[in-house]
């Protein structure tokens, strides 16, 4: 019995991985694209004004109602039902974006004016002062908030079992109503603490390999 | 070298250069003297192509400056910024070689090579796998001079050369440029440090408020 219930909370923490490294890998690159096409120097101001009303909407309505609207309003647009998986990724992708386009406009914004021109007159092209000169430096300065934004987003998964994704709180929640046995909540959040622990050592090892202002 | 006539420049209703004429000779050190906000940077900044919406000509090698392609133009103007802007993520090799690895003339073991040798002329090889941060005003100053010439301008433009420097890297750096007008590179500053420009003049445009008000002529360096 509780072998098998071990085996459905591995498999339900397989899922929540899925979910939120599949919503993070749509976050990341849509929402760095995002974020270079509204900063300050995008040279689009229609483009960057449609990604800052994208985030308003999105930072502004709650992750369970967009879940909600992907779910039963992508049938309406591509003709059939959706797996709830892939709405689930699909939406935590998609609120993912907001949050990482902010940060990154943010960060493009504080990098001085004059690392721009120097890479003018060095003859770089605007892409390879972007890719060269900028984003790096723009992502040691918003490392820490992408590194909370992972975080929220494992946490937030957890709100997929609402709509009938089995990932790890629909199983512990599932499994305590069959067995009134309320620890497995704690099984869970220990699991959840583990995969964050990880995720803050892996992310402080990188904060340290893009800290060059400090351990040369 | 360069020639520029007549050039104005208008930015929020002000007037930052008024109709000015002027000419950098080759193989000679021009310096542009003036009270901040008398244009002086501004005009630099023209003729190294960081602004582009004057009026006016602005000739360089008696083409139009707009007219060079982006390898043309860093391949003959050089830029030395006031706070240097060397990039804080690469190391001081890199900050010069990166240049001329991303122009894709050359490999990256001929960048690299050169890159050192620019670094060695201005003693500053055994820094090579510094950062930025690591290093004092004056060697950062003598870095992004390293990282203009790699690009082997003909051309050199300063802006406010001594604004960041102690008197010791002053003098140095009026040795350097000294060292650079033996090459054949031709340079032109901006500045309001009267005694480095005492000390390193040799043609002088005193500016006011946007326009040329006098020339000194035949300053011995």
């Amino acid at each position: 019995m509780t072998t098998s219930l071990l085996f459905l909370c591995i498999k339900g923490t397989m899922t929540t991985l899925g979910v939120a490294f599949g919503g993070l890998g749509i976050g990341m690159i849509l929402g760095i694209g995002a974020g270079i096409i509204s900063a300050r120097r995008s040279g689009n101001p229609l483009l960057a004004a449609c990604v800052q009303g994208y985030v308003f909407i999105v930072q502004g309505t709650p992750l369970y109602i967009q879940l909600l609207i992907a779910l039963y309003g992508m049938p309406l647009i591509i003709g059939r039902a959706v797996d709830p998986l892939i709405a689930g990724i699909i939406t935590i992708g998609l609120n993912s974006v907001a949050y990482v386009a902010q940060s990154i406009r943010g960060g493009i914004n504080t990098i001085a004016p004059g690392q721009w021109e120097a890479a003018y007159v060095l003859g770089y092209s605007r892409a390879q002062t972007l890719w060269y000169i900028i984003l790096p430096q723009t992502l040691r300065t918003v490392l820490p908030a992408l590194i909370n934004e992972t975080i929220s987003l494992i946490k937030e998964t957890s709100i997929m079992g609402a709509v009938g994704v089995v990932e790890l709180t629909k199983v512990v929640r599932d499994t305590v109503s069959r067995t009134l046995e309320p620890h497995w909540y704690i099984i869970a959040a220990l699991v959840y603490l583990t995969i964050v622990g990880i995720l803050q050592g892996a992310a402080h090892l990188l904060e340290k390999r893009f800290d060059y202002d400090k351990g040369h | 070298m360069i020639k520029a006539t007549n050039l104005s420049l208008h930015q929020s209703g002000r007037t930052l250069l008024d109709a000015i004429s002027f000419t950098i000779p080759a193989g000679r050190i021009t310096a542009f003297v003036g009270s901040s906000g008398a244009g002086k940077t501004t005009l630099l900044r023209c003729c190294a192509h960081l602004i582009t919406n004057y009026t006016g000509t602005l000739l360089l090698s008696n083409r139009p400056l707009a007219d060079y392609t982006t390898q043309e133009r860093v391949h003959t103007v050089g830029f030395v910024f006031q706070h240097f802007n060397l990039f804080p993520h690469l190391t001081v090799l890199e900050n010069c070689s990166a240049p001329l690895l991303l122009s894709g003339t050359l490999s990256r073991e001929k960048a690299v090579e050169q890159a050192l040798l620019q670094l060695t002329l201005v003693g500053m090889e055994s820094y090579a796998h510094r950062y930025p941060h690591q290093l004092s005003g004056g060697q950062q100053q003598r870095v992004a001079i390293a990282r203009a010439l790699a690009l082997k301008p003909s051309l050199l433009l300063f802006d406010e050369p001594t604004s960041a420097l102690d008197p010791e890297s002053t003098e140095h750096f009026a040795s350097v440029l000294k060292q650079l007008l033996q090459q054949g590179i031709t340079i032109a500053y901006a500045s309001h440090d009267m005694q480095f420009i005492t000390a390193t003049r040799d043609r002088v445009y005193l500016m006011e408020q946007g326009k040329i008000v006098d020339l000194q002529e035949g300053l011995s360096f």
